[in-house]
């Protein structure tokens, strides 16, 4: 195998199995975009720091741009694009980010939703209220640069309150 | 049409909504929280090639060879350029300033590059991959020469040339005065002297510059897809440098991840790869990498301000002397005199000064063009307010009385500044005292004096913020620049009843499919859900100067209204017609047409529509077909808004570390659209503010190379240094705007800026610290106590 | 900012890996979290000709208690090793250190082994493991050995691994029960770089020291371990005592300037995280000594 050759990868992408053939040196998230056109996962600094590729690798946050896609073959990534329900309806998440008004260019955004997803999925629904400060030290691994994080702590509030909710009742997540 | 004619809103009566003013949630939120939005980068077209550029390593060095032989060799690479063989077939940009020489810049260097990361060669590949492989294999023959980084030193005798066409680095050099300040500085019981630096900046929107160019080799014809903040603007700059006429070049602005003043120009970059795509007849991307973003987009704020202040003892200010300084990189994206102009016209802020003189020097360097960032003029507040407190130190006055004391209120205006400019419907004074009568500055002061003596430093800073929002065309022509401060709208009811709307401004986040939508729905008796906002297609909306400084609110929901109320009228007058009612007595309730007495008498919109479209022979005699509106609106000269900002830091005196306590924002944008899109551009515009002071910097070393390349060195903003922003309101109108709008988006940057470096200076004055530069990092800090420290033990 | 081709090599076995890493010509480099090797890669500053991938090395990875050491495989993420119940319980300064690692999505990647073989000056888990005495396993076709923390920097980025061979986990002695730590760093912004970090591990006895290890990164191109706290040894545990190490510490060490940080500066610092750390890992140590749980 020379670095030229490309190598067959197969991967779990949003529920869907996807068989997609890649060189070596792609990353994670120009396979996303490129070969998937899942353009939700977007590039902000293709160095680990600014957070907006982030994705879920069998369901922990990771760095899509950090990732080569040979590296992904046999797991199951979720995007942005997995995230709402198949009926177009929201997900807690999401309504909450659009609800508190904390998305200005959108562009981070995706990052950030899926970085609270991973967040309050990992805390559970049960883990009772959230500080600010909670909220803070968990997602200061995303920049954005329109709103000054304000109501996006506002929104992750929301959405923890909403999931506690929806667990109480019973509801599906 | 007359614009004056409909400035103020109209009377709703209780049965029609309103939607200015309202909280509506955001219309455009739902593609973008679902990964749905589309950015340039999200795009793809048959063909598509992939650019990526050689870039200079060197800060000044002159191109003896470029040898692209093996780049080319290399399977995958389609074309390499050079800045000469672009040269054949374009034409440099030229940027022209009164009074001065003006600046060229090719598409890319032919002889010279000026500055570490300057583009040299582009080129074209299968994909982004090989064509930075290719990169990798052209080589460059380097003259290396030496640098010029020193802004004060730029003009000193054995400096190269940087433009070997200027005849000095020293581009600018001007003085401006007002009244007479010979004779004020006379009558001064003193002249107290301040300090501000501000370092170099950058924009960093989280989208970097990106280009798609599309040349249609069948009508002859290029469509540039890329993130741009005016459209229009670098459209006609676009077709005229590559000799197409404007007819042959439509822009389009998809959705912008961010703009915050970079994404204005024509860069060279994005122009290099439309005129490659007319060569090679491909479509080709470009997507500026984070390293390039960081290092060779544009800079900016890398200024400084000294003033000298005449006092009396009692606090009068009689007179300001103020020295300027800008080091405006290596090449002219703007005119050079163009940002520290405003900090010199702006500098009287918020205080009544008559007398005043400001001489502006704006070097020429090999770093980084500067650009527009977001309140490009981000020094001043701290400046004005800076200066009124070392008014206060060396007098033995409380600062903020003399600030109070010079300050303009209410019953002042209208008023004129020294520079001439004028004041209208600003809470200043009242904005002050409302802050000081919230927050107990007594007690605040008793708090911070026993803090410092358990060696915890407090401090305080409070900013009275003059915001320059929107600026007409008859500023531009004053000013001397080329350009213009009008804006257009175009609005459709469509033959079913929707209604579309087009305008010149261009979103970057601001949200205005939405904000644009209320006013026009509102004018309309429509609902926002009913109206569509198209922007940033040059196809598609009216020529328009598109979004930058704060314009977006009075000049282009301004002229969307006016529009809208024109075609109100004209909705009215046909329903008039066919309800056999005069007009006056009629109202739009829902999209649809009511007569005020008598509600039973009504005719939806959208049947009106019908007629205007598709039966037009039972229009008022008269009446032309259709129901669309275009209309212009010039701003007037200058409109300004204000704010009070208070911020509350803790200095670990161990550590040099700053943190932000609170943080409350007092605005007066006037009349309000949107209050929370009004709240999170508060918000955003703080967080800039904040990185400013205490993180964000771009390092040059001696070499002038850029040591802040990535976002791991040049540090911006998280959630953990911003904290909880509180942000009130006060509207006054303007009484010269539609509606009595101001806007805002760089004022909150502003009073950022200087709140809190207020705030640090105020806490290091506790133990008689004292840091004019910013950004105030732990190792300025901790040198500065030192100094304080060693200065009390001498 | 791509990376540079390469080929990719995912070996099934640690046998193959080192097998790979013997035949493999040119620059070949190892990866398993690749938070830090992939940026290098995408800024092409790191070429390498191959990229061997210990992902299905599973061996390599997760928490293992022996009756005398704690054993973490060298692909374990800092992400595991910060919530481990075991890691928590028998190496608590391990775990806290582990926390203040980048960010939670770098740490759910990054490992301990890949963090350690960098030796980056400024990280945390160099320092844990000068401080824990862990005891480095390195594998190649040559055979395996084991190396002492404190043998194993050599300077910033260099380490004892040869070529050829892999980090292949950390055995950490258990502490003395009755010991308590602490860490605490100061960085510009939460997750990145630090500019100093101070880790502190005591136990007392009436009242005083018995032992106590004061070790710094960020100060020196390695992990720092000060001689001067040996003299805590049988002082008593009061903020005189501390604030005098604290002082006479900030004087041991010899660190740098750089963009961040002038010499003075972390020499403040330092003294400020020592002033902080030591009487929090007293404490704990007190709580331990007592029967308590940190």
């Amino acid at each position: 195998m020379t670095s030229a050759d490309s190598r067959k990868v197969e991967m779990v992408v949003n529920g869907e199995t996807v068989v997609g053939s890649v060189p070596d040196r792609k990353l994670l998230c120009d396979f996303l975009r490129e070969d998937l056109s899942l353009t939700g996962t977007h590039v902000g600094c293709e160095q680990g720091v600014c957070g907006a590729c982030t994705v879920l690798v069998d369901g922990r946050p990771a760095r899509s741009c950090l990732m080569l896609a040979v590296q992904a073959h046999g797991r199951t990534i979720t995007t942005i694009e997995g995230v709402s329900r198949p009926d177009g309806s929201l997900h807690p998440v999401q309504r909450a980010f659009h609800e508190q008004h904390a998305l200005q260019c959108g562009f981070c955004t995706p990052g950030f939703v899926i970085s609270t997803i991973a967040y309050l999925d990992e805390r559970g629904p049960d883990a009772g209220p959230l500080s600010e400060d909670e909220v803070r030290e968990h997602l200061s691994g995303s920049v954005c640069r329109c709103t000054g994080y304000t109501n996006i702590v506002r929104a992750v509030h929301q959405a923890a309150s909403e999931l506690g909710a929806l667990q109480a009742e019973g509801g599906e997540l | 049409m007359s614009n004056s004619a409909n400035m103020e809103a109209r009377t709703a009566t209780p049965e029609e909504p309103k939607f200015i003013g309202q909280s509506t949630p955001r219309k455009e939120d739902r593609r973008f929280v679902r990964g749905k939005g589309c950015f340039t980068d999200d795009m793809v077209f048959p063909g598509m090639l992939h650019a990526a550029f050689v870039r200079s390593p060197h800060a000044h060095a002159r191109i003896k060879s470029i040898d692209a032989e093996a780049a080319l060799k290399l399977p995958g690479v389609i074309a390499v350029v050079t800045g000469r063989e672009l040269a054949e077939f374009t034409t440099p940009f030229v940027c022209r300033q009164e009074g001065a020489p003006p600046m060229e810049m090719d598409a890319l260097p032919v002889d010279k590059v000026r500055f570490a990361g300057d583009p040299v060669a582009c080129v074209v590949a299968v994909d982004r991959y090989v064509a930075e492989d290719g990169v990798d294999l052209v080589e460059v023959d380097w003259e290396v020469l030496p640098p010029v980084l020193d802004m004060y030193h730029a003009a000193d005798a054995g400096m190269p040339l940087v433009d070997e066409k200027l005849p000095s680095n020293m581009h600018t050099h001007e003085t401006r005065r007002y009244g007479d300040v010979e004779a004020a500085f006379a009558k001064a019981d003193r002249v107290v002297t301040a300090k501000f630096r501000t370092q170099r900046l950058t924009h960093v929107p989280i989208e970097t510059r990106s280009v798609v160019a599309v040349w249609d080799d069948g009508r002859e014809e290029l469509t540039y897809y890329g993130a741009a903040q005016t459209a229009h603007i670098l459209r006609t700059t676009l077709a005229s440098r590559l000799g197409l006429s404007e007819n042959k070049v439509r822009v389009i602005s998809p959705d912008v991840g961010g703009g915050f003043g970079l994404k204005l120009p024509l860069f060279r970059e994005e122009f290099t790869v439309s005129a490659m795509s007319m060569r090679l007849k491909r479509p080709i991307k470009w997507v500026e990498d984070r390293l390039e973003n960081l290092t060779a987009s544009n800079h900016a704020r890398d200024d400084a301000v000294s003033v000298e202040v005449a006092v009396l003892n009692d606090g009068t200010i009689l007179g300001v002397r103020a020295d300027l300084w800008a080091d405006f990189g290596a090449y002219a994206f703007y005119p050079p005199s163009y940002i520290i102009h405003v900090v010199g016209w702006l500098l009287l802020g918020a205080y009544k000064i008559d007398h005043y003189e400001y001489t502006i020097n704006v070097a020429i360097t090999n770093k980084c063009p500067a650009g527009t960032l977001r309140a490009p003029m981000a020094i001043v507040t701290w400046a004005t307010d800076g200066m009124m407190h070392r008014v206060g130190e060396e007098l033995g006055l409380d600062p903020f009385e003399v600030r109070r004391k010079n300050m303009i209120a209410l019953d002042d205006q209208p008023y004129q500044s020294a520079p001439g400019y004028l004041y209208e419907a600003l809470t200043l004074r009242e904005g002050f005292d409302q802050t000081l009568a919230e927050f107990d500055v007594k007690a605040f002061r008793d708090e911070q004096a026993r803090a410092a003596e358990k060696g915890r430093l407090l401090g305080l800073g409070i900013a009275s913020v003059v915001e320059p929002t929107t600026y007409g065309s008859a500023w531009y022509k004053a000013s001397g620049d080329d350009g213009s401060g009008h804006e257009a709208a175009t609005v459709k009811i469509e033959p079913t009843g929707t209604i579309n709307v087009m305008a010149g401004i261009v979103a970057t986040g601001q949200g205005y499919e939405t904000s644009v939508a209320q006013v026009v729905a509102e004018a309309l008796g429509s609902d926002p859900a009913n109206v569509d906002v198209r922007l940033g297609d040059t196809h598609i909306a009216p020529y328009g100067m598109g979004s930058r400084g704060s314009r977006g609110a009075a000049a282009g929901h301004g002229v969307a209204y006016l529009a809208a109320m024109e075609l109100r009228e004209k909705v009215l007058k046909i329903a008039a017609h066919l309800l056999q009612r005069p007009a006056e007595s009629l109202r739009i309730v829902k999209d649809t047409v009511v007569a005020t007495d008598n509600p039973t008498v009504s005719l939806p919109v959208s049947e009106i529509a019908r007629i205007a479209y598709n039966d037009p022979t039972s229009l008022p005699e008269g009446t032309p077909p259709g129901l669309e509106v275009h209309s212009t609106y010039d701003p007037p000269f200058m409109t300004f808004s204000n704010a009070t900002h208070l911020c509350r830091v803790e200095i670990d005196a161990e550590t040099g570390g700053v943190e932000i306590m609170k943080y409350q924002v007092l605005e007066d944008a006037g009349t309000l659209i949107n209050p929370m899109i009004v709240d999170g551009q508060v918000h955003g515009g703080v967080a800039l503010g904040i990185g400013q002071v205490l993180l964000e910097e771009i390092h040059y070393d001696e070499q002038g190379m850029n040591v802040s390349a990535t976002l791991a060195d040049y540090l911006l903003p998280t959630m953990d240094t911003v904290p909880r922003i509180e942000v009130t309101h006060v509207e006054t109108r303007n009484p010269n705007t539609p509606n009595g709008i101001k806007g805002m988006a760089e004022g909150p940057v502003q009073g950022a800026v200087a709140s809190v470096a207020l705030a640090v200076q105020d806490a290091l004055a506790q133990v008689g610290a004292r840091l004019d530069q910013l950004p105030m990092t732990p190792s300025r800090v901790l040198a500065a106590l030192r100094a304080a420290h060693s200065h009390a033990n001498s | 900012m791509k990376p540079a081709p390469f080929v990719y090599h995912a070996p099934t076995s640690l046998e193959k890996a080192v097998q790979l890493l013997d035949e493999l010509e040119g620059d070949v480099k190892i990866t398993a979290g690749g938070q830090s090797l992939l940026p290098m890669m995408n800024l092409r500053i790191a070429r390498p000709d191959h990229l061997v991938d210990l992902r299905f090395l599973d061996s390599l990875s997760g928490v293992k208690l022996t009756d005398t050491h704690l054993v973490v495989g060298a692909t374990t993420t800092h992400r595991t090793i910060e919530t481990s119940p075991v890691v928590r319980r028998v190496a608590p300064l391990l775990s806290e250190m582990a926390s203040n690692i980048g960010h939670i999505p770098i740490r759910e990647r990054g490992t301990i082994g890949g963090s350690v073989s960098l030796a980056d000056p400024t990280a945390e888990f160099p320092l844990a493991s000068v401080m824990l005495d862990a005891e480095m396993t390195l594998s190649s076709v040559r055979g395996t050995r084991t190396v002492k923390a404190d043998q194993f920097f050599h300077s910033a980025l260099q380490t004892e691994l040869a070529e050829d061979e892999i980090l292949t986990s950390l055995a950490f002695p258990l502490a003395d029960r009755h010991s308590g730590s602490a860490f605490m760093e100061f960085s510009r912004r939460k997750g990145d770089f630090c500019i100093v970090g101070v880790a502190a591990l005591v136990s007392v006895r009436d009242g005083r020291f018995d032992t106590a290890r004061i070790g710094l990164c960020g100060v020196s191109d390695r992990p720092f371990l000060s001689k001067v706290a040996e003299q805590l040894s049988g002082e008593p545990a009061n903020e005189a005592t501390m604030t005098r190490i604290a002082d006479a510490i900030s004087a041991e060490i010899e660190p740098m300037t750089d963009g961040r940080a002038e010499i003075a500066d972390r020499r403040d610092i330092a003294r400020a995280l020592i002033k902080r750390t030591l009487p929090l890992a007293h404490e704990r140590a007190f709580v331990a000594a007592q029967g308590g749980s940190q």
